[in-house]
């Protein structure tokens, strides 16, 4: 498995937990075997939870995802935004790039909900609010 | 004294002292903290894969190539947070070792400082540790 690889599997586990880190390798080494993943953007509220889900948590989540065996390296989201701006960079697209869809998504529901409802006979208390905003 | 236990009773003497040296540290330097952390495990490792009669040097190619150099370099990092299991600690307890590896090397290389929440639940789970390998932090 290739560390892109590896940082794609990880990045999407972790994001069940924490939706917003980012995986990417630290090429910095000890003399070690194992690859090191720096885990970003970590909420900085979440910290905690954060470290208390690696200690607790990892090993079994390990097996459960059929995760390759590596070292995580954790980043605040703070400590991402002064120290690793390209990642940073990367989330702030992400984010926007997200909140754009959503909005997207937001508008084509209440555009679906609209055309049942204007199909129903106008007399109904719904279908009188649903054409005053469509009017 | 035989000579593997006067080396235990060394390392794991000089663990407890790092230990307390890192709960000291944790809240005016996170980053040295983090260094004791780690190094309070790995001495208490080291001590009781000694006492063990543990060889790294047979069983790890990093090891023996570090001790070709010299033979006090046997205990690599890898070897000790890779192997912590070998002691008798459970899964969990292999992961703070991982852990607190991983903070101590952010601490010691990395522009960014270590988080001290993260570093506290690290500091919480290792006298639990300590005393399963006879090391005892708590009054």
């Amino acid at each position: 498995m290739t560390v892109a690889e590896m940082e794609c599997k990880w990045q999407a586990a972790l994001r069940k937990y924490f939706p917003t880190v980012i995986v990417r390798e630290v090429l910095f080494r000890e003399e070690d075997n194992l690859p090191l993943l720096g885990v970003y953007m970590i909420p900085d509220e979440h910290a905690s939870k954060y470290m208390q889900f690696s200690l607790d948590e990892r090993p079994d989540f390990v097996v459960r995802e059929n995760l390759p065996d590596c070292d995580l390296s954790p980043s605040t989201a703070s400590v991402t935004r002064e120290h690793f701006p390209s990642i940073w960079a990367e989330a702030q697209s992400e984010i926007r790039r997200n909140a754009s869809s959503a909005k997207v998504r937001s508008r084509k529901k209440s555009v679906s909900k609209k055309v049942p409802v204007s199909k129903k006979s106008s007399g109904s208390k719904t279908a009188r609010r649903s054409n005053a905003v469509s009017n | 004294m035989s000579d593997a236990k006067a080396i235990e009773c060394h390392f794991k003497r000089k663990a407890r002292a790092t230990y307390l040296a890192a709960a000291q540290l944790l809240r005016a330097n996170p980053n040295s903290a983090a260094n004791r952390a780690y190094y309070c495990l790995y001495q208490a490792l080291v001590g009781e894969l000694e006492s063990r009669g543990v060889r790294p040097e047979q069983i790890d190619a990093g090891a023996a190539k570090a001790a070709q150099q010299d033979m006090q370099l046997k205990w690599t990092h890898s070897f000790i947070k890779n192997n912590a299991g070998m002691t008798g600690l459970d899964r969990r307890q292999c992961q703070v070792v991982r852990d607190a590896y991983a903070l101590r090397r952010q601490g010691d290389y990395e522009l960014c400082d270590v988080s001290g929440p993260m570093l506290d639940e690290v500091l919480k789970r290792i006298p639990d540790i300590l005393e399963c390998l006879g090391i005892q932090v708590r009054a």
